[in-house]
């Protein structure tokens, strides 16, 4: 059975074909909802409300498009409407200038990481760091959306990225990992 | 263009995976319980509704040329009822004649030109006088002896009689049927051939009995799903489903099909479908979703009663296609402290939503040309994936009840 069937028989109602998809989608999806909520309770409090979102929505998926990526944008959404309320970002565009680049000895840090050490760093980022890193560097959002989607301007969402990056370099230093 | 920093994020954050909880399918399956029985249901109903429709459309449509027929029959009975008096009359005048001239015929009493051509029998050739039957207001002035002239043409209705049985006579009589005037009372019901109906419909469940809305009691919310699963793993209180009674305004031209009790009607209707689901789980949200219709019917009336009536009594049985003009759903998040946020979205709904209905009319004519009409029916509407979950999703029939204004012209 291929995604397209199994899709398929999820919008008819089919329980086994739900929980195929679960176990299919829930750890990248519970992956996601980490990234995000920063800690593994709240994660899985959001992949739970997530998923009863997707099946909801389930029939108003097209077909053309990835499943999987219709799926993550649902967690993503979840995620966010969550960490909305919680997320205090000022508009504070100022000494962008003075955040800006990140050591070579740093990336080849981050690349020598596997994924959960590298998810546990940047957990410990502020939440708006955090949300806007996840956004720009592994969702591929603009700056512009994530704009809209967190009710900042873009300049504020660009100045909380380069922030958050400068924060990782010193994490990186006070565990003198660089 | 991707730095470096994005692009090692990129590559090994968004694969990221990490296994759930044993538990965690049985909690979510347990929030959507009652949804996916519904669902299950649906397939099943489906063909059944396929079928009954089209019994429904067969049985009407079986006794649709007997009753023609009774139909044709009725409006010539007048007709031939009196061509059948003036015939028998005029054939026990030739038996009479034939068979002992001096015999007093047994005549219809109510025919006073009979009563003449009797007296007039009493002529030496009386095979003329009944080819020459005459009102009474004008006696034949006609002297016996032009009257015992031999014709060189027999008369038109000599012929008939002396080559064709009775019944032949009869059919030929029927056959040239053209329509019969209507009689003044009925004029404009007959005349009228096409009818417009506006009118407002409201669908509701009489199956469900309505649940204790989570909104004010007040509210003319309407449970039809509920999925108010308590988990026992998480011990969460998860989400219900409240559709809203959906309003549908539409506009219908009909027409009669030929002098039988049938007609076919379309038209274009409008539907507002508004649906909300509270859902408490880790947080507490509201789903809140509006789908508009805009619909095609096509659907066949039986009148069980004679167009002559005020009243009319039918019986409707139709299919409809619908496209959706507008479907959004509006999540909103809150926390202890109220709404924190919201966002609204477009569904996807494409394709048309296919439905069966069937419906009792009763209509009542206020003037020849304007009526009210009140129709209770069901529906039932086809599953469709492509549209969002409403009212209609849930695999069950629908009641409905439909009232308008009839115009005739």
């Amino acid at each position: 059975m291929n995604e397209k069937q199994l899709v398929k028989k999820c919008k008819k109602g089919d329980t086994s074909a739900i929980k195929l998809l679960y176990e299919i989608y829930a750890p990248k999806m519970l992956g996601v909802c980490f990234r995000y909520a920063g800690n593994m309770s709240v994660a899985e409090d959001l992949l739970h409300d997530g998923f009863i979102v997707a099946i909801t929505k389930i029939s108003s998926f097209r077909d053309e498009g990835s499943f999987e990526g219709w799926l993550r944008r649902i967690f993503v959404t979840t995620s966010l409407q969550h960490l909305r309320n919680e997320l205090k970002i000022g508009n504070n565009t100022t000494d962008i200038d003075q955040v800006i680049g990140l050591k070579d000895s740093a990336l080849d840090a981050i690349e020598a990481m596997s994924s959960r050490e590298l998810t546990d760093y940047i957990n410990r980022l502020p939440d708006g760091y955090r949300v806007v890193l996840n956004m720009y560097a592994v969702e591929g959002y603009s700056h512009k959306e994530i704009a809209q989607e967190l009710n900042i301007s873009e300049g504020t969402s660009r100045s909380q990225y380069l922030r958050a990056r400068a924060s990782l370099q010193k994490l990186l230093e006070q565990d003198k990992v660089i | 263009m991707k730095d470096r920093f994005e692009d090692i994020l990129s590559r090994k954050l968004s694969q990221i995976e990490i296994t759930p909880r044993k538990d965690s399918f049985e909690a979510l399956e347990a929030s959507l319980g009652a949804t996916l029985r519904a669902k299950r249901r649906k397939v099943l109903l489906y063909r059944a509704s396929a079928v009954a429709a089209a019994c429904v459309v067969a049985l009407l449509l079986a006794p649709q040329f007997e009753m023609r027929n009774e139909v044709s029959f009725s409006n010539q009975f007048a007709e031939v009822e009196e061509a059948q008096d003036v015939q028998e009359i005029q054939e026990l005048q030739e038996f009479q004649e034939q068979a002992s001239p001096a015999i007093e015929p047994e005549i219809a009493p109510e025919s006073i030109e009979v009563q003449e051509t009797v007296s007039a029998r009493q002529t030496p050739e009386p095979q003329r006088q009944i080819a020459t039957v005459t009102p009474p207001t004008a006696p034949t002035p006609t002297p016996v002896s032009e009257q015992i002239e031999p014709t060189p043409a027999p008369t038109e209705q000599a012929p008939e009689k002396e080559t064709a049985p009775e019944e032949n006579s009869q059919r030929q009589d029927f056959q040239p049927y053209t329509p019969q005037a209507p009689s003044p009372q009925s004029t404009s019901r007959t005349k009228n051939d096409f009818v417009a109906n506006v009118f407002v419909g409201a669908l509701a469940n009489a199956s469900e009995r309505p649940f204790a809305s989570t909104r004010s009691a007040s509210s003319n919310y309407q449970v039809i799903e509920s999925v108010s699963t308590q988990n026992q793993t998480s011990n969460k209180v998860l989400n219900n489903y409240h559709h809203e009674f959906p309003i549908t305004i539409g506009i219908n031209v009909g027409k009669k099909l030929g002098r039988g009790p049938f007609s076919l009607e379309t038209g274009l209707t409008y539907t507002s479908l508004r649906s909300s689901a509270d859902m408490r789980a880790s947080y507490s949200y509201s789903l809140d979703q509006h789908v508009q219709y805009l619909g095609i019917p096509l659907r066949l009336n039986y009148s069980l009663l004679s167009p002559n009536n005020k009243l009319d009594v039918y019986l409707s049985a139709g299919v409809a296609a619908e496209v959706a003009i507008s479907a959004r759903m509006t999540t909103s998040i809150y926390d202890g402290q109220g709404l924190a946020s919201s966002r609204t979205e477009s569904l996807d709904a494409r394709g048309a939503m296919f439905s069966t209905a069937l419906h009792a009319g009763l209509a009542y004519e206020l003037s020849p040309y304007f009526g009210l009409f009140f129709e209770p029916g069901v529906n039932y509407y086809f599953e469709n994936d492509n549209h969002p979950t409403t009212y209609r999703s849930d695999d069950k029939p629908k009641f409905d009840l439909r009232i308008g204004l009839r115009t005739k012209f």
